[in-house]
């Protein structure tokens, strides 16, 4: 069949009209071999200029189009669409992208022309090697493997579970809660956090969707959103669970004391962390070492704030939530709180700093603390000009990633930030998202939180899977991806690697690798890995580009 | 460095050396070997794998030339070994190209014993082939007097010819004849799998401080030539038109890239269909700049290079073979040299090193995502 | 037919301004042709007047196989405007056995070629002396000699007579340094040439059927002489597998000569496919057998597999010998053995477009051939 090429190139109101000779550009096209139609319009991205390139497609019979306009990164996809209305596979289209490459930045009207003639040709040049692609499908799993079962995990999972929706919910520890059962009182409610976890502990008990397991780890993770392969070992026992997608909500520890230099001794009696005082508060008994009742206690934020970089946020309010336990226990004690400076973003917590401070906690700013033991613990500021002798000293420490974060990130292969925390796939736009599709971050395994934060994000992530993952419907993978010829792989296995989205395996047999064409996303890493080009990416093959960028550099 | 000393009647190395390999075999410490062998003509050499005693005995471990990498022999064997203790006598040069190609999963080592070798240097086959009886002979002194005149350009440049405290090369064990007493040579332990297979030939290990001195010369001698050699090269490659300049005799035969240990592909990309274009894209490039070139060969050249020089072991095969004449060897060891200090990274150094532009760093990730 | 152009001046002058003119003209766009930059020498596609001028044709070095150049550039697609090419009749009968195999087309190629006094090695190119080589070489064609210093294949080839161009120009004519001829070969070349380029006369000789002048017969039945010598020294039944395996001993499998072949197509080899790899057990088993095995293996099989697929259509040129680091004489082993294999199926590569190769049709009288 001879091939009835079209090419369109859109004003884009007067974005691309004024600053490129378009009548110009057309004169340099028309007379390009099997190019029967050259036609401009205003905006092609409007319901008339859609409607204009539809009925261009079917008027001229055209085999393959190229459109001269935006950034295909803004509109590729609306008129993929159109070329399918217009009864064409989609991938027979190129973009030149003549607004932000030529009319955004080029002064010269002439020479902008002149870009932008050289961009359409090389589109032109490319289109006519591009292929149909057909669409796929595939089933989706709608189960949910949440990983960690603190506040984070559980609330995912009560939220997610459901009649056509099964949710496994993956503990390491010996019961699900995580942090927070340890603690009497949270602020702001103060309620008890046994209470708060066994309310939904309750929950889960009635729930039948939701399958708990205890004592058990994610072992391996193999597959993509809508049909993941997990192996969960519980105990000496594993098993395969397939789901369609995965919450990580492991949670955070509390940075290892010894790893700190510069604060004194840290390793004395009566010196405790946040959660061991937690403990010791639940416990019910607040006592030194030696039995007796504490008549001064220090309590001191930020500690190894500098050596992450980073301000954990939530422990200025458990700081002064020990305060609160210790007035309310030990009504008498002196309180020393050590900041350097109070994070006390949400409404009500303001108030509740003043009315700790009213009731005469000494809140002292200071930045450069040391704590000695001599002669009983003291604790010194004020490049040592100060020292305030004490009973007992708590310690806020910095929130630091789970133990297992690191691990998870290669299972899953998903980015982690510099201080270890997974990262979201964006701060602002997507917050519970990795780069992973089908993969969700919450809680502190994110970064430092409070328990309302964390519910928060597991109610963000269960709304994004509920709306991506809904049962029966089925998922449409991308069809641009790469592919391994049989003939001229060496087995050399460089791309596995490369391979962020884990698609590439290698056949032991054939001696040649493979790429998984469901789990590959396309994104063309494997490709420059390959010296012999035995990977290519289908629309993005060695010789598409190499007729784009030919006639570019001509 | 400790070693054993074995003997070599009338310094002759080869008989010595066989005949420690066929004790090894007695012992089951290998069961088979990949020894150099002089063709039934006589007139040049080849590999060969065997377990056959008198085959053993007429082998020449150390032989005068390089005519197929050793590292390219051996890729043969990637599907898989017929037996599992295989001795392979090699090169210093040869032994690092193996060790790139372990990983890129071309040879595994699982069955080998890498068995490396002081390296006087090899004669230039077209040399031997004019007349490979005096070859022979030049060689024969070439192997006591280390004598650098008559051996190929890039072997002249080469300062991994023996085993020193800072580790150039990996291997398992090696045959050292440099500093060792007349009509004896050693073997020291090159690896772990080394020291057990000396363990378990109960051999005495003795202090080989007296040839630190020789292999130390050695390596200064060739570290100089190179500068020097250097000298001239350097400004015949700097830069686009020096460059084209060095190539300009290329015909683009690839017999370089055919006789290099690492490039490994199956099928060349520069030979490959990959990218084709038709008599209109030629003319249109040609009307351009008033003629165009068949076959682009700078393209070829440049393109190798990006693609392995990080693994480049500096064997000469690729010189030694260019019907040209083209110094391609030293061009890419230069290059090669520059791109692995780059990355602080020596191919064939050692089995552990990963290449540097193989493994997934989870912080490369990042830069990708953002 | 049977039409020639005498042109007043020095061969290589004439021809050069032959192309200048046919580019101006715009009867071409561009030549193909030999360019010479010191002690570079290689193909170029010229559209430069001025490059055209500073060409060297008749430069008597082969740094590739033209034909195989020719092919790569029109195996896609058909040249759409005029080209000329000036190459060698070994390289134009490879061309044509590659367009048998769909590997190319001579639409809108304008051929132009000599009767050919051979090529000297590639390498050759660095010799100091060479200029002087250059002289001596012309001396001896002009004089009806065979010069010093080809390529063995070269002077074995009796095939000088490019048949199939549609220019053909004898070198080996005593004028040559003040006049030449230009043989008007196919009705193709009508079309480019005409009065303008020259007083268009009537020939005697008839290159395609074979009429030519005399001193061009006797060089050819000169080198037909070498030729059965050296076929005698080569032949199959007399080498037999151990023969041939003493002649590739040397051979350390590295598949350049057919990297250079023109014959040589495929874009993966065969032999270098995963389907030839050494398998375990094959491996195993040979050990047995042998005792010992040659790594890499198979470069006997190479050799004999690369003869199988192309000895009906070996052209003679001497590539493979040129490259191949080991110095085997391939050329002269492929062309021995192949010219026997064309005898046999009375087939001569590169001769008539329109004859199939004989590996790929079936004859009946082969089948008798093998009864009997
Ligand atoms: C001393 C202290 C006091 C605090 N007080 C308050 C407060 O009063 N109010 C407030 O809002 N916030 C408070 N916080 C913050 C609060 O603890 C967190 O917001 C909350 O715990 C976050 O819940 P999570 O589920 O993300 O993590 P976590 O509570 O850490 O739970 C993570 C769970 O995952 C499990 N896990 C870990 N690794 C794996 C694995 N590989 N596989 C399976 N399971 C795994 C853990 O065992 C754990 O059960 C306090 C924090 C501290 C340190
Ligand atoms: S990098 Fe290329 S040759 Fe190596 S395994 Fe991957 S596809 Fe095969
Ligand atoms: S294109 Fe390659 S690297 Fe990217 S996802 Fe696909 S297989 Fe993986
Ligand atoms: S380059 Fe030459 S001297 Fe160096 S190890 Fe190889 S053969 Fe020996
Ligand atoms: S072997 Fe020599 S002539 Fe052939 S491609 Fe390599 S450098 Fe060029
Ligand atoms: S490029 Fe040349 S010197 Fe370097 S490894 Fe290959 S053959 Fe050896
Ligand atoms: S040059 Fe590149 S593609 Fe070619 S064989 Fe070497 S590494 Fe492979
Ligand atoms: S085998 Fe050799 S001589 Fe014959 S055509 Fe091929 S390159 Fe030329
Ligand atoms: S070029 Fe020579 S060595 Fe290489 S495969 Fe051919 S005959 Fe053998």
């Amino acid at each position: 069949m001879k091939e009835r090429i079209g090419i369109f190139l859109c004003e884009c109101g007067p974005n691309i009209a004024e600053k490129i000779d378009l009548d110009k550009v057309k004169e340099a096209l028309e007379h390009l071999p099997n190019v029967v139609i050259v036609a401009r319009h205003k905006l092609f991205c409007s319901l008339q200029g859609k409607e204009f390139l539809k009925e261009s497609i079917k008027e001229n019979n055209l085999t393959r189009f190229v459109i001269a306009a935006c950034s295909p990164k803004q509109h590729e996809l609306t008129f993929m669409i159109v070329a399918e209305d217009a009864g064409m596979n989609p991938h027979l289209f190129q973009m030149a992208n003549i607004r932000e490459q030529c009319a955004w930045i080029i002064e010269d009207k002439d020479e902008a022309t002149k870009k932008a003639i050289l961009y359409i040709k090389a589109a032109y040049k490319r289109v006519i090697y591009h292929e149909s692609l057909d669409k796929k499908e595939i089933v989706a799993n709608p189960d949910v493997l949440v990983i960690g079962g603190g506040i984070a995990g559980i609330e995912a999972s009560l939220a997610l579970a459901g009649p056509d929706r099964k949710v496994y919910l993956i503990e390491k520890t010996e019961s699900l809660g995580g942090k927070i059962k340890e603690f009497d009182e949270v602020f702001i409610s103060f309620k008890n956090g046994q209470s708060i976890i066994d309310e939904r502990l309750e929950r889960i008990e009635k729930e039948d969707n939701i399958e708990t397991r205890l004592q058990a780890e994610v072992i391996d993770v193999k597959g993509f959103l809508g049909n993941f392969i997990v192996i969960v070992k519980t105990g000496d026992s594993e098993e395969k669970i397939q789901v369609g997608a995965i919450i990580v909500a492991i949670g955070f520890e509390l940075i290892n004391l010894s790893q700190l230099k510069g604060y004194g001794s840290l390793d004395c009696d009566d010196i405790y962390t946040g959660l061991e005082f937690e403990k010791m508060k639940k416990e019910g008994k607040i006592t030194t070492k030696s039995g007796s009742v504490p008549k001064s206690v220090g309590i001191i934020h930020c500690i190894g704030r500098n050596e992450v970089g980073y301000c954990s946020g939530v422990c200025c309010l458990s700081s002064i939530k020990f305060s609160k336990y210790i007035q309310d226990k030990l009504p008498g004690t002196n309180i020393f709180e050590f900041y350097r400076d109070l994070t006390l973003p949400d409404k009500a917590y303001q108030k509740f700093y003043e009315n700790i401070e009213n009731k005469g906690v000494n809140f002292i700013q200071a930045d450069d603390i040391k704590i000695a033991n001599e002669k009983g613990l003291k604790i010194k500021y004020n490049k040592n000009k100060s020292t305030q002798p004490v009973d007992m000293i708590i310690l806020s420490p910095a929130y630091v990633p789970a133990k297992d974060s690191n691990s998870l990130a290669e299972m899953l292969r998903i980015p982690r930030d510099d201080s270890g925390f997974f990262t979201e796939e964006h701060p602002k736009l997507a917050p519970v998202n990795t780069s992973a599709e089908g993969i969700f971050i919450i809680g502190c395994a994110q970064g430092p939180k409070s328990i309302k934060d964390s519910i928060s994000q597991a109610h963000a992530a269960a709304g994004k899977i509920l709306a991506s993952i809904i049962p029966g419907k089925k998922l449409e993978p991308e069809v641009r991806i790469s592919y391994i010829n049989e003939a001229f792989c060496i087995g050399c296995q460089k791309c596995l690697n490369t391979c962020n989205y884990g698609a590439i395996y290698f056949d032991n047999l054939k001696f040649i690798s493979i790429v998984n064409e469901v789990l590959c996303h396309g994104c063309g890493n494997c490709i420059a890995s390959c010296n012999s080009s035995a990977i290519q990416l289908k629309h993005f093959k060695d010789i598409q580009m190499h007729q784009e960028i030919i006639e570019i550099l001509r | 460095m400790d070693g054993v000393i074995l003997k070599a009647q009338n310094n002759d190395f080869n008989k010595g050396i066989k005949s420690f390999l066929l004790s090894g075999l007695k012992n089951g410490v290998f069961d088979s070997f990949i020894l150099s062998m002089q063709v039934p003509a006589k007139d040049s050499y080849a590999w060969i794998l065997t377990y056959d005693e008198g085959l053993v005995k007429s082998s020449t471990p150390i032989s005068p030339i390089m005519t197929v990498q050793g590292a390219r022999a051996l890729k043969s064997l990637r599907t898989g070994t017929p037996t599992q203790k295989i001795a392979v006598v090699m090169r210093p040069c040869e032994m690092r190209a193996v060790i790139e190609l372990s990983k890129l999963n071309q040879i595994n080592l699982n069955d080998l014993i890498l068995i490396s070798y002081d390296c006087p240097g090899t004669l230039p086959i077209k040399n031997y082939l004019e007349d490979p009886e005096k070859g022979e002979e030049v060689f024969n002194k070439i192997l006591l007097d280390w004598d650098d005149k008559n051996i190929r350009e890039t072997c002249k440049l080469c300062d991994k010819v023996s085993v020193q405290e800072e580790k150039t090369f990996q291997s398992d064990l090696h045959i050292t004849t440099l500093g060792i007493e007349q009509n004896n040579f050693a073997i020291i332990s090159n690896s772990e799998k080394g020291i057990e297979i000396l363990n378990e030939l109960k051999l005495e290990i003795k202090n080989l401080s007296s040839r630190d001195e020789p292999v130390k010369k050695i390596i200064e001698t060739r570290r100089k030539n190179r500068e020097n050699s250097r000298k001239e090269l350097i400004p015949q490659l700097i830069g686009l038109d020096a460059l084209s300049e060095f190539f300009s005799k290329c015909i683009n035969c690839k017999v370089c890239r055919s006789v290099c240990p690492i490039c490994y592909c199956r099928q060349c990309y520069f030979s490959s269909e990959k990218v084709k274009y038709s008599m209109e894209d030629y003319l249109l490039q040609a009307s351009t700049r008033g003629n165009m070139k068949f076959l682009p060969s700078l393209l070829f050249q440049v393109g190798r290079m990006t693609h392995m020089s990080l693994s480049c072991v500096n064997c000469g095969a690729c010189e030694d073979a260019c019907p040209m004449d083209i110094k391609v060897g030293q061009a890419f060891s230069y290059v090669g040299d520059n791109v692995q200090k780059l990355f602080d990274y020596l191919p064939g150094r050692s089995f552990e090193e990963p290449l540097p532009l193989s493994v997934y760093r989870e912080e490369e990730f990042k830069e990708i995502e953002n | 037919m049977n039409k020639k152009i005498k042109i007043n001046k020095s061969v290589e002058t004439g021809l050069k301004e032959l192309l200048i003119s046919l580019l101006e003209s715009r009867k071409i766009k561009a030549v193909f042709t030999l360019e010479r930059n010191k002690d570079a020498v290689y193909y170029s596609l010229i559209t430069d007047l001025e490059k055209v001028d500073q060409a060297s044709p008749f430069l008597p070095f082969m740094p590739a196989n033209g034909g195989k150049l020719l092919s790569k550039l029109t195996d896609i697609k058909s040249i759409s405007e005029p080209i000329a090419a000036v190459i060698h009749p070994c390289e134009l009968a490879a061309f044509i056995e590659l367009i048998k195999k769909q590997q190319g087309s001579l639409d809108n190629l304008l051929i132009i070629s000599s009767v050919c006094p051979g090529v000297m090695p590639i390498n050759n190119i660095s010799e100091t002396n060479l200029d002087e080589k250059i002289k001596k070489y012309f001396e001896s064609a002009k004089n009806s000699n065979i010069p010093t210093g080809l390529r063995e294949n070269c002077e074995i080839c009796s095939r000088i007579i490019p048949t199939n161009a549609d220019i053909i120009i004898n070198l080996m004519d005593k004028d040559i340094d003040n006049s030449f001829e230009l043989y008007i070969n196919s009705e193709k070349a009508e079309k480019f040439l005409g009065d303008e380029n020259g007083e268009i006369l009537d020939s005697d000789f008839d290159f395609a059927n074979n009429t030519f002048p005399q001193n061009i017969k006797d060089i050819i039945s000169q080198k037909e002489k070498n030729r059965i010598a050296v076929n005698e020294k080569y032949k199959f039944d007399q080498l037999g597998m151990d023969g041939l395996i003493d002649l590739f001993g040397k051979c350390i499998g590295c598949h350049s000569c057919g990297g250079v072949c023109p014959i040589c197509y495929c874009e993966l080899c065969d032999f270098d496919s995963a389907e030839h790899e050494y398998k375990k057990n094959v491996l195993k088993s040979d050990l047995n057998s042998r005792a010992g095995v040659r790594l890499p293996p198979n470069t006997i099989l190479y050799q004999l597999g690369r003869l199988n697929h192309i000895s009906t259509s070996c052209v003679g040129c001497g590539m493979c010998t040129d490259v191949c680091p080991v110095d085997i004489p391939v050329g002269m082993i492929f062309s021995s053995i192949g010219n026997s294999v064309q005898e046999l199926f009375k087939y001569i590569p590169g001769e008539n477009l329109e004859e199939a190769n004989p590996i790929t049709v079936y004859k009946k009288e082969e089948l008798t051939n093998f009864e009997d």
